[in-house]
């Protein structure tokens, strides 16, 4: 029995504040001392503008966070979902939101009712029947109203930070809660003979403890430097290598939604903040002239990393847990690293372990992780698989033609048959995002469920038409989201 | 476009599968072009043992639009709130595994881990005293649990002990006047399509002694253990599970009910096995589920005679079965409900549930014509789980035992158990984690109920539970006792609400008979 008094956590980026506020908040009393290490490696994350999906809403609450402070201080925005251009065709556009589409009747899902009656009927896109999506659609934006009977009640919205700001705010609560931060830059790590790491060495002294929770990013110092566990490799399903950010001005109108566009050889990731976009081209170096991204820049900072999707075979092993880019990097759709990072940290304090020399509770993480891990990355394959968009490009026809697991196979398979998406263990991506991503891509189901024909057609019929009257006026008289923002975070003192 | 629609429905076995299956379909395809016909034979008994159900049968009925009071006359049912288990984890314990949470979560962390750091501070107060229904059960009390969500009466759900025959019965009523055609018959040969067909070696048409043919699109095969399709047509072979669930013979004998009607199903281990009582409106049913390699069936009738609350009211009836699980429940056009899917021992009242749960995913993947592959593979998965998880489920209750006074119980204390269990089990020894999944029936309030009740006592807790002093989860705990014991206090007897709820003369219509609340597909009632 070895007792669980001092938690070290490496790395003081956007991770391990999160980390480091997660775990103060739900061990305040529990005699457990935590401090975390700021490294130089931090600097490259906190470049970063971040989206919280609204799953991290509930974090902020556990954390007692008031969402207008968070806005105010990190720069944020609402953010509504993604806008993906380009993916299906030049023109093509769709959104792809947080919320549900339409309304259940009779216990089966809208989007049975919309393909049936989608080509007789000429209805119009899926995301039309999303006020989510339709306010989106023209950069509107505001909250959600509890009255169940409301429109208005359907709205489901994350945030857009400043990855800086973010993490210094994170820093902010920590602190004043007890946590120790500490700069130095790391030399080496002693491990014991069962393989358990017991302090690690600083340019600042040695720190010991008996917890260490590797926050260090791609450097991965402790997870694979001091206990060599090696990552899963993606680069057989994804071809990017690189990641380049850079910032631009604000446009006329900040969007209440991310977006992302297919381009001829990358595509662009583009988050809005206050007074600017943050915005991440992805792209492979091989099918990718280097050179166009001086263009891209037009002389604004920008930052070229290399990016690599995987996981870890074992994100915690000994003493010893990864999170963020330590522990996997996934590419930044609807849901991004953060959210993993989030979902993983939940499952991490139900599992802490009072005997650190029990490994039970890791093995159970680890499976769970990886399971998480696994089907993101079946998520995120869905882009490219079915991006029926830039067809004359190299780039996309090799990212069309990587091998499919047999559960996506399976996914598509049954949603293309029935409309219907399978929902898995220690799943991260709702089956709403899921039906809305293969629906936005063009994938319609070639038979709906038969309980739809039970239902009165022509009052179903005028019951749908009605239902797209009602989302597209009640956006129409939304606000625009800057001003929206400006008037919700007026009264905040930074 | 949709595909060409299934046409025709054959439905081979009239038990409570066959008829539960039969009113789902029919009322699914009321007014469409779909027929659906059944046969079956009465010279073929039915086994019939699921007499005790869980709370989703509630959503079954109200689906097909059934009213409950009249469900309940019908089938001479009573009200359920748990199980109770005896002489399981040590002779002379018992614990109720409850329809309903125990206590509640405080920011994210279960009940269970506040009242192990009491218990570790010294405050030995068993958990039951948290559960409503377990309180309730203990007194003979039942009312229908609250639709107001602040309620403490919205911590529980509830369901029923019926007669399985007599529901079969009723269903059939309800299938025939929907249009189900009844075929009484014998099935004498089966016919395949030939090598040469698209649909090569499905299932053509079924002929009857009679020399009737009755042809299909699709077969559902409900003829129970013998699989007359799904095994003896399709070879689709079983999954052996009696290393980890060894019982292998079942005695049930109905007799009198002695005393007042108590809401929930015992379960008492006996020597080699165990035996239920379920308490209906009329009489008690009674059973004996033993293992054959340790108890002969003279041994099995003698304990199970031995042990009834009143006298007999037929002769013993004896069943077999082998535990385990046919290898796909939906091969080419047949699909498997039933026993022919397979067979877990009623101890977690489960029959009537995975027959239910079989009817679900059948018509949401419902076929067409084309019979794409995809469908039935999802289909199977879903079962497998869903069998698999309750399979483990039930071997808990074998595994987690100290007893050590006879070979059976040696035996089961001993066994090697699935990875999947054992890792649960030790999960929660160390720590009182509870792995949590989507799928599945019996999430965590039911395996704390086993594990507490059959004395898996976790080392630690969840240490979010330190950011509350002990003093002051001591007072939380009292005021929330204090107040179950109450409400339990205030409620009626279930004998009396049985009646009043019942009684279907028009002097009771009055405004003091509640109405029964919305069903939903959840063991607990309230979803937290």
């Amino acid at each position: 029995m070895m007792k669980l008094e001092k938690i070290v956590i490496l790395g003081g980026g956007v991770t391990g504040c999160v980390v480091a506020a997660s775990l103060i908040n739900a061990l305040a009393n529990s005699g457990i001392a935590i401090i975390v290490i700021e490294l130089a490696e931090d600097e490259a994350e906190k470049h970063e503008a971040i989206t919280l999906s609204p799953y991290t809403q509930v974090f902020h609450e556990a954390l007692g966070l008031d969402e207008a402070q968070v806005l105010a201080y990190t720069q944020g925005t609402f953010n509504l979902g993604t806008s993906f251009k380009g993916w299906s065709g030049t023109a093509s556009h769709f959104l792809q939101t947080y919320a549900g589409y339409g309304v259940d009747f009779h216990g089966v899902e809208f989007q049975h009712f919309y393909n049936k009656f989608k080509d007789t009927q000429q209805l119009t896109d899926y995301h039309h029947y999303s006020l989510s999506a339709a306010a989106a659609l023209s950069g509107k934006f505001c909250h959600p109203v509890s009255e169940n009977k409301s429109i208005l009640s359907t709205i489901n919205y994350g945030l857009n930070v400043n990855g800086k700001l973010y993490s210094k705010f994170l820093k902010k609560y920590a602190s004043a809660r007890g946590v120790t931060f500490k700069s130095g830059d790391f030399l080496s790590a002693s491990i014991n003979q069962a393989g358990f790491v017991q302090n690690i060495l600083l340019s600042c002294g040695t720190v010991s403890g008996d917890f260490f929770i590797d926050c260090s990013g791609s450097s991965a110092f402790l997870i694979e430097g001091a206990l060599g566990i090696e990552n899963v490799d993606w680069s057989g399903y994804f071809f990017n290598t690189h990641r380049a950010t850079f910032v631009r001005p604000d446009p006329e109108r900040i969007p209440s939604s991310t977006s992302v566009t297919a381009l001829k050889n990358s595509w662009v990731q583009s988050l809005p903040l206050q007074g600017y976009s943050v915005n991440s081209m992805l792209f492979c170096e091989k099918y990718f002239d280097k050179n166009e991204l001086d263009n891209i820049a037009q002389g604004t900072d920008m930052l070229l990393r290399p990016i690599a999707q995987g996981h870890r075979k074992k994100p915690w092993q000994s003493n010893v847990v990864a999170f963020g880019s330590a522990a996997g990097t996934v590419e930044p759709f609807i849901f991004s690293s953060t959210d993993v990072l989030y979902r993983n940290i939940q499952s991490f304090i139900k599992l802490l372990p009072t005997d650190i020399l029990c490994s039970i509770g890791a093995n159970e993480y680890n499976r769970t992780v990886v399971e998480t891990y696994t089907r993101v990355r079946d998520y995120n394959l869905c882009h490219y698989l079915l991006s029926a968009g830039v067809s004359d490009s190299s780039y996309w026809n090799a990212c069309r033609e990587v091998p499919v697991s047999p559960s996506l196979e399976q996914r598509i398979a049954l949603f293309k048959n029935r409309g219907k998406v399978i929902f898995h263990d220690s799943e991260m991506i709702p089956t709403a995002a899921w039906i809305s991503l293969l629906m936005g891509f063009g994938v319609m189901p070639q038979n709906y469920d038969p309980r739809v024909d039970i239902v009165d057609a022509e009052g179903l019929r005028k019951k749908i038409q009605q239902m797209r009257l009602i989302i597209a006026n009640a956006a129409e008289k939304m606000p625009y989201h800057g001003d929206y923002l400006r008037r919700y975070l007026r009264h905040v003192r930074k | 476009m949709q595909n060409a629609p299934i046409k025709k429905i054959v439905i081979l076995g009239g038990g409570t599968a066959g008829w539960m299956t039969a009113a789902a379909l029919a009322n699914r395809f009321a007014k469409t072009e779909c027929t659906i016909q059944l046969v079956e034979s009465e010279q073929i008994g039915t086994v019939g043992v699921g007499e005790a159900t869980i709370p989703h049968l509630r959503f079954f009925n109200e689906t097909l639009g059934i009213d409950e009071n009249e469900f309940m006359r019908r089938t001479n049912a009573t009200y359920k709130t748990g199980i109770e288990f005896i002489n399981w984890g040590r002779l002379g314990d018992a614990y109720i595994h409850p329809f309903g949470e125990y206590g509640h979560e405080i920011n994210g962390t279960s009940f269970h881990h506040f009242w192990l750091k009491l218990r570790q501070a010294g405050v030995i107060d068993p958990i039951d005293n948290y559960s409503l229904p377990i309180i309730a059960a203990k007194f003979n009390k039942f009312e229908y649990p609250d639709t107001n969500r602040r309620s403490i009466l919205s911590t529980y759900s509830y369901a029923f002990h019926i007669d399985a025959s007599l529901y079969a019965k009723y269903l059939r009523e309800y299938a025939e006047q929907k249009g189900v055609r009844r075929t009484e018959g014998k099935v004498v040969e089966v016919n395949q399509h030939k090598s040469t067909d698209e649909h090569h070696d499905f299932i053509k048409d079924v002929v009857l002694e009679s020399g009737e043919i009755i042809a299909g699109d699709l077969f559902i095969d409900c003829s129970g253990f013998y699989g007359l399709l799904i095994e003896q047509t399709l070879k689709t072979g079983y999954q052996d599970w009696s290393r980890w669930l060894p019982c292998d013979r079942a005695i049930a004998v109905p007799c009198e009910r002695t005393g007042e009607s108590f809401p929930y199903t015992k379960s008492t281990a006996h020597k080699a096995g165990w035996q239920w009582r379920i308490p209906l409106q009329h009489r008690t049913g009674n059973g004996h589920v033993y293992c054959s390699h340790y108890m002969s069936d003279d041994e099995a009738a003698n304990i199970l005679l031995n042990n009834l609350d009143g006298e007999p009211q037929a002769q013993p009836n004896f069943l077999r079965f082998k535990t385990g699980r046919r290898n796909l429940s939906w091969n080419k056009n047949c699909v498997a409900i039933g026993l022919s899917s397979g067979f877990l021992e009623p101890l977690e009242s489960t029959s009537i549930y995975l027959i239910q749960i079989a009817i679900t995913k059948l018509l949401e993947l419902f076929p067409d014509q084309s019979f794409d592959p995809v469908i039935a593979r999802e289909f199977n998965s879903a079962m497998e789980l869903e069998y698999e998880r309750v399979r483990d489920f039930l071997i808990l209750h074998y595994h987690a035992t100290e007893r050590d006074d006879s070979d059976f119980w040696n035996y089961c204390r001993t066994m090697d158990i699935p990875d999947s269990l054992r890792n649960k089990i030790e999960l929660f020894r160390h720590q009182g984690y509870v792995v949590p999944y989507e799928k599945g029936l019996f999430l965590e309030p039911s395996w704390v109920a086993v594990y507490l009740g059959q004395g898996i006592i976790p080392k630690a807790y969840d240490l979010r539970s330190n950011n509350y002093p002990v003093e002051e989860l001591k007072k939380y705990f009292e005021q929330m006792k204090e107040k179950m014991h109450s409400a339990t206090e205030a409620m009626l007897s279930h004998a009396v609400s049985l009646d009043r709820n019942l009684d279907s003369s028009s002097v009771r219509d009055d405004k003091t008979k509640k109405q029964a609340p919305p069903a939903t597909m959840n063991l607990y009632g309230r979803q937290s």
